[in-house]
C-alpha cells in the first residue's frame, strides 16, 4: 500500500525533475520556478475542466499553456541575462513570486481538487491482499511510466535525444558542430515547462492544488537532482523513486518530521558523491 | 541609511563623537583592501556626518515609537540576516537560500525554550547553541558543494526546517506559531519596553556590522574572498578551501540565528511563514537588489524590501507580484544593486563636476557610501 503510494508519488516527482534536470543539464538554467510551473499547470487545468468538463482537454491545456509560458520565458526573459548561471536563477526566483501572487489572485488560496473522469475516479480491489486502491493513482503510475519510456525513447533513440545529450556533455562543441543550439534550447526549456505543467495537473488528484504546493514540489525535485546528479536523466528515474518512496514512508511512520526524512538520502549522497548517484564530476 | 560613519582616523568633523561609538566608527569601507583609494579629504567628514545622521534618524524614529519603529527594527532585523547572507554570497561566492531556515531556528529556539520554562536569557543562550549545532552539521553537507549546486543544497536545507516548523506540530503548534512569553531584563533594562528593545536592537546590529566588517578585512576574509575568485589558485597554495568555506558558512547561518531571536522579541511572535520559501527569497533578494559584496548594500536592500512588504503591500494588493518584477527588473538591469547604481553614480558625478572633492557636495557624499568593493590585488 505504501509502497504503491511511494511509487505514485516518485511517478509525478519524476514527471516534475525529469524536465528540471534536462532543462539544467543542458542550458545550465536553473529554474526555480519550475515548482511554480507545475502549479499553475494544474490551476489553468482546473478552470479548462471546469468549463469543459473533460479531464483530458484540461490535461492538455496545462501542458501546452506552461508551454506556452516556457516559451515566453526561454525568449523574453532568459536572453536578457547573458548566461550568468546566478542571473537566471535569481530571475526565475523572481518569476515564483509572480506566478504564485497572479494564482493566488485568480485562483484563490483554498485548495481546488481535480477529479478524474469516469472509471477512473472510482477504485478497484487489488486482487491479492484486499486492498482498495484509486484508480486514479494506477493512471497517473501508468502515465508516468509512458511518458519516462518516451523520454528515454526521445533521448536515446533519436537525433534530437542525440543533439540533446552532446549538448549535456559539450554545449560549446554542439554548437561548433554546426547545430543550431539556440534552438535546441528553446526547445528544451518549453518541454521541460510542459512535462511541469502536465505533471501539475496529474497531480492535483494525489498532492491536492494550493499556493504552496509548488514548494513542495520544487523540494522535490531538487531533492531528486541533487541525489540523482544534476542534469542526469537517468538519475532523475532514480532519484524520483528514492525521494517518492523515502517520502511516502516517512510521512506514514514518522509524520512530525516527515521533512527531514528527506534529507538523510540528501546527506548519504552528499557526504559519499556531492556530484548525485549518476552524475558527471564538475568540470570547472 | 543605516550605515555608520566610515572614517580613517580623525577627520576635522565630529570625530569625538565617532569615537565614543566605537563600534559605529571602527569598521571603515567595507571589504576594502587598500585604504584611501578613492576618498577626498571631503569624505572623512562627510561620511561621519552621514553616518550620524542616520543614526540620529534611526534615534528618532525609535523615540517617537509606533508602528513605524517597528517596522524600522524589522529592518535591522533582517539586514543582519542579510549582511551574513552577503559575507558568504558576496565574499564567498556561495549564494544560500536557506537563510530563513536558519532565522526561523533562532526564533523558534527562543520561543520554545520559554515554553519549556526558561528565563528569556537561557532561552537566547539555547537558541544560539540550536543554531550553531544545526548549522555545524548542515555546514557539513552543505559545503559539499559549491556554486548553483551549493544554491539547491541550502535551499532544501531551508525547505527542510521549513517543514519542520510546519509539520511537527507538537512541538511549533504548527501553523498557529508560538507567541513570545516573556522578554529578559538586563540590570535596570527591561526589553519588553519597546524603545529599550528597539535600540538594543540597533546596538546589536552595529555590533554584529563591526563583526563582519572585521571577518571581510582579517586574513579568513581575505581568503574566503580568494576562493570566490579563483579557487584552484588557492587551493594549489595550501589554503584549505573546504573548511574556509565551512567557517564561513556557520559564520553566515549565526547571523540568521542573531537576526532570528531579535526577530521574534520584536515581533512576539513566531511561525512557519517568517521562515518559508518566499523569506529565504526576500533574504537573496535584499542582498542581491542591495548589491552583493558591499555589506551596506543588503542593508539598504532590507529597508528597500521590509518597506515593501509593510508600507506598499497597503496600498498595493499584488504586491509580491510588483516585487518579483522589481526583482527580475534589479537582475537584468543592475547586476551590482543599489550600491552598484550609487558607484555608477558617484563616478558620472564626479567626471561632470569637477568640484565634487569639496566638501559639501553631494557627490562626496555618495562617494562615501561607494567605496569599490571587489577588488582583490593578488
Amino acid at each position: 500500500m505504501q509502497t504503491l503510494n511511494g511509487l505514485t508519488l516518485a511517478g509525478i516527482i519524476f514527471l516534475v525533475s525529469s524536465g528540471f534536470t534536462l532543462v539544467f543539464g543542458v542550458m545550465r538554467v536553473t529554474n526555480l520556478a519550475h515548482g511554480a510551473t507545475y502549479l499553475l499547470g494544474g490551476f489553468v487545468a482546473f478552470s479548462v475542466i471546469g468549463s469543459t468538463h473533460n479531464f483530458f482537454i484540461g490535461l492538455a491545456a496545462g501542458a501546452v499553456a506552461m508551454a506556452g509560458l516556457g516559451l515566453v520565458v526561454e525568449r523574453l526573459l532568459l536572453p536578457f541575462l547573458k548566461h550568468s548561471e546566478m542571473a537566471e536563477l535569481m530571475a526565475t526566483l523572481g518569476l515564483v513570486y509572480i506566478i504564485d501572487d497572479v494564482s493566488l489572485a485568480i485562483w484563490g488560496g483554498n485548495p481546488l481538487n481535480i477529479s478524474l473522469p469516469g472509471v477512473l475516479g472510482q477504485s478497484s480491489t487489488l486482487p491479492f491482499r484486499n486492498i482498495v486502491y484509486p484508480n486514479s493513482r494506477f493512471f497517473i503510475l501508468g502515465v508516468a511510466l509512458v511518458v519516462g519510456i518516451l523520454l528515454y525513447l526521445l533521448l536515446r533513440r533519436t537525433r534530437i535525444g542525440a543533439i540533446i545529450r552532446a549538448g549535456v556533455d559539450d554545449r560549446d562543441m554542439v554548437s561548433a558542430l554546426g547545430i543550431n543550439v539556440r534552438r535546441v534550447f528553446t526547445g528544451v526549456f518549453v518541454l521541460g515547462a510542459a512535462l511541469a505543467g502536465f505533471a501539475g495537473v496529474l497531480g492535483a488528484p494525489v498532492l491536492g492544488l494550493y499556493t504552496g504546493v509548488d514548494t513542495n514540489i520544487l523540494l522535490f525535485a531538487l531533492a531528486v537532482v541533487i541525489i540523482g546528479g544534476l542534469g542526469s536523466y537517468e538519475g532523475a528515474i532514480l532519484g524520483s523513486l528514492i525521494i517518492g518512496l523515502v517520502d511516502t514512508y516517512g510521512t506514514a511512520y514518522f509524520p512530525a518530521v516527515a521533512y527531514s526524512v528527506l534529507f538523510i538520502p540528501l546527506v548519504i549522497v552528499l557526504l559519499l558523491r556531492p556530484q548525485g548517484l549518476l552524475g558527471q564530476r564538475a568540470t570547472v | 541609511m543605516t550605515a555608520p560613519p566610515s572614517s580613517v582616523g580623525p577627520g576635522p568633523g565630529p570625530s569625538s563623537v565617532t569615537a565614543s561609538t566605537a563600534v559605529s566608527a571602527a569598521p571603515p569601507r567595507p571589504g576594502r583592501l587598500s585604504p584611501a583609494r578613492s576618498g577626498g579629504i571631503g569624505n572623512q567628514t562627510i561620511g561621519p556626518a552621514a553616518g550620524l545622521a542616520a543614526l540620529g534618524a534611526i534615534m528618532y524614529l525609535f523615540v517617537s515609537g509606533g508602528f513605524d519603529a517597528t517596522i524600522f527594527e524589522n529592518v535591522l532585523v533582517f539586514a543582519i540576516a542579510a549582511m551574513g547572507l552577503d559575507f558568504l554570497g558576496g565574499f564567498g561566492g556561495l549564494i544560500s537560500l536557506g537563510q530563513a531556515g536558519f532565522l526561523g531556528l533562532g526564533a523558534y529556539g527562543v520561543v520554545i525554550a520559554e515554553v519549556h520554562g526558561f528565563g528569556p536569557w537561557a532561552a537566547i543562550g539555547i537558541a544560539l547553541g540550536t543554531v550553531l549545532a544545526v548549522g555545524l552539521v548542515a555546514g557539513v553537507v552543505a559545503v559539499r558543494v559549491s556554486g548553483i549546486s551549493f544554491v539547491i543544497v541550502t535551499l532544501a536545507i531551508g525547505q527542510i526546517l521549513w517543514g519542520l516548523s510546519y509539520e511537527w506540530t507538537s512541538l511549533t503548534s504548527g501553523d498557529n506559531g508560538i507567541p513570545l512569553t516573556a522578554s529578559p531584563h538586563l540590570g535596570p533594562l527591561d526589553f519588553s519596553n519597546a524603545l529599550t528593545l528597539h535600540l538594543a536592537t540597533l546596538v546589536v546590529f552595529l555590533v554584529c556590522l563591526g563583526l563582519l566588517v572585521v571577518f571581510v578585512r582579517s586574513p579568513f576574509g581575505l581568503t574566503l574572498r580568494g576562493l570566490k575568485a579563483n579557487e584552484p589558485r588557492l587551493r594549489a597554495l595550501g589554503y584549505r578551501s573546504g573548511l574556509h568555506r565551512y567557517i564561513g558558512f556557520v559564520i553566515s547561518v549565526m547571523f540568521a540565528g542573531i537576526a532570528g531571536i531579535l526577530y521574534v522579541f520584536a515581533n512576539q511572535l513566531m511561525s512557519p511563514t517568517t521562515m518559508n520559501f518566499s523569506q529565504d527569497g526576500f533574504l537573496v533578494l535584499m542582498v542581491v537588489l542591495g548589491g552583493l559584496g558591499s555589506l551596506w548594500g543588503p542593508c539598504l536592500g532590507a529597508l528597500v524590501i521590509v518597506l515593501f512588504q509593510q508600507e506598499i503591500s497597503i496600498y498595493v494588493a499584488r504586491w509580491e507580484t510588483l516585487m518579483g518584477v522589481v526583482f527580475i527588473a534589479a537582475v537584468i538591469f543592475t547586476p551590482d544593486g543599489i550600491w552598484g547604481l550609487l558607484r555608477l553614480l558617484k563616478g558620472w558625478l564626479s567626471r561632470r563636476l569637477p568640484w565634487s572633492s569639496t566638501e559639501t557636495t553631494p557627490a562626496d557624499l555618495l562617494g562615501e557610501t561607494s567605496s569599490p568593493h571587489d577588488g582583490l590585488p593578488v
